[in-house]
């Protein structure tokens, strides 16, 4: 039901928290299923050195939080901005039907942190 | 392992004594129908199991019909009785926090031209009688009822509605779920006045696939849902499920047995757990009554403010190996929210921060102290990560 990679970032997670000296912010709500991430990330010079979330929502959601989070941090706008939606995709593993939102999430959280560069 | 299975209501594990009856029979093969005497001694081991089952509810023998469990008894009482009836127009009550396997069943009836009446319940899940009283007209023909609940462990006066029920009309057909019931609560068919009860013996320690429908002597005119062979009286036709029926039997020998012992000891740890966990946890609501009386003393729904129960739930079974089940599944196009809390009148919030959990025979005060333990670590990580604004 719930794939490797979302039960190891979910049970054991990463970056949950805050940064003090965050410059960006972003912001996911769900209307429908109440899912919601704020998530705070400090860049320098144009490369992510630190992120951070709160969140509320199902697993797959807070796992999907703390994937994106470890994989921005180090690298710089430029880098993520050269990812490929298939490559977004297959961030989260192979998910069950009630998961697919949490592709959106990703995406919009990709969309979010590139629109404010 | 069954330390941390709080899910009992879900299924059973199969108890020892169960499964080392059924090794001790597992080369038993005679075709029960059969007159040669492989046949005839595996027809003794069924009629064995028909008396073990018949004694946990005080029915006779030849009122326990088997199937393959709640959902077949449920449409066996329902759809044979709607067949074999030739009233028209047909009404049927039922209540809205009923099993999936008769709400479906009703609205298949619906679709068949059957009126349906669905019961409402109060804040504990109780249904009132005399919205049952009133709900019955001249084309009420079916009334099905569950004993108790599943989700919330609510147990109904069904004594008392049957006395309405058959005060107004004795030919309407009463037919109670009892699969949640049995074995947890004594059951005494003498006294309940309904014409059929349907069981499962995977929730009292039974192998899965075997279940029973208790028809009230003189209500055996159902259309049978299976027609083949003319087993079981000819009211469901195929070859017994001889291994099924013989552990069914040794765990409903089991309960009738020690049904009272095992009570008393889940009221204890009920009481138990009740005070541990509003001590741990703050931010709780029951959603399962908090009442002595008519409610499975093992069943607890419990919703955890801010939190959802999806999430904990993963977490429990991820991190401490802990089973419970949960009132609401994750979908982005909609909330898929339990039938049976919204029926109580709570929040989408409320049923979504909901849990269920059910204790069993297994279960010991250790046990407790490590679910509690457990729940408080998780909450308040969950709780920890919240967004604030």
């Amino acid at each position: 039901m719930y794939n490797s990679i979302i039960v190891d970032y979910f049970s054991k997670p990463r970056h949950s928290g805050d940064v003090i000296d965050a410059n960006r912010e972003l912001k996911i709500g769900n209307s429908v299923c109440g899912d919601t991430i704020f998530m705070k990330i400090k860049v320098t010079d144009g490369r992510v050195v630190n992120a951070k979330y709160k969140a509320y929502g199902c697993a797959t959601s807070l796992a999907t939080a703390d994937i994106f989070a470890d994989y921005i941090i180090g690298k710089s706008l430029a880098e993520i901005a050269q990812l490929l939606a298939h490559e977004i995709d297959s961030m989260l593993g192979e998910l069950e039907p009630p998961q697919m939102h949490c592709l959106n999430i990703l995406h919009d959280l990709f969309e979010q942190i590139l629109s404010e560069a | 392992m069954l330390g941390k299975y709080f899910d009992y209501n879900a299924t059973t594990p199969l108890r020892e004594e169960v499964a080392s009856i059924l090794i001790d029979n597992l080369l038993l093969f005679g075709n029960p129908s059969s007159s040669h005497s492989f046949g005839q001694f595996a027809k003794e081991k069924i009629e064995e199991g028909r008396s073990q089952v018949a004694a946990l509810i005080n029915a006779d023998s030849s009122e326990i019909l088997f199937t393959s469990g709640g959902t077949e008894s449920i449409n066996t009482a329902l759809k044979g009785f709607f067949f074999a009836c030739d009233k028209r127009p047909f009404h049927i009550i039922t209540s809205k926090i009923e099993h999936s396997a008769t709400l479906e069943l009703c609205h298949y009836l619906a679709s068949l031209g059957a009126e349906i009446t669905y019961l409402p319940v109060d804040a504990n899940g109780f249904i009132a009688i005399e919205d049952l009283v009133n709900a019955i007209h001249e084309h009420t023909a079916l009334i099905s009822i569950m004993y108790a609940n599943n989700e919330i462990g609510t147990i109904q006066p069904i004594k008392e509605m049957a006395k309405a029920i058959k005060q107004i009309n004795r030919d309407i057909f009463f037919h109670v779920d009892a699969v949640q019931a049995l074995g947890k609560i004594p059951i005494n068919v003498q006294d309940l006045e309904v014409d059929a009860l349907s069981l499962a013996a995977h929730k009292i320690y039974g192998p899965k696939g075997t279940g029973a429908l208790y028809l009230k002597k003189g209500n055996q005119q159902l259309v049978q849902l299976l027609h083949g062979g003319g087993q079981e009286n000819g009211l469901r036709g195929g070859t017994e499920n001889l291994l099924g029926i013989i552990g069914f039997g040794q765990a409903c020998a089991l309960a009738t047995e020690e049904l009272l012992q095992h009570k008393n000891n889940t009221v204890a740890l009920r009481n138990y757990f009740l005070e541990k966990i509003k001590h741990a946890i703050e931010q709780i609501e029951m959603n399962s009554p908090e009442i002595e009386g008519d409610v499975l003393q093992n069943t607890f729904n419990i919703s955890f403010t801010n939190i959802r129960a999806e999430a904990l739930s993963v977490l429990l079974s991820q991190v401490y190996g802990i089973a419970v089940s949960i009132g609401s599944a994750c979908s982005a196009e909609k909330a898929e929210l339990s039938h049976v809390l919204l029926a109580l009148g709570l929040s989408e919030e409320r049923i979504k921060s909901s849990i269920r959990i059910s204790f069993g025979l297994y279960t010991d005060y250790k046990d407790v102290d490590y679910l509690v333990d457990s729940l408080k670590e998780a909450v308040t990580r969950l709780r920890s990560i919240l967004p604030v604004g």
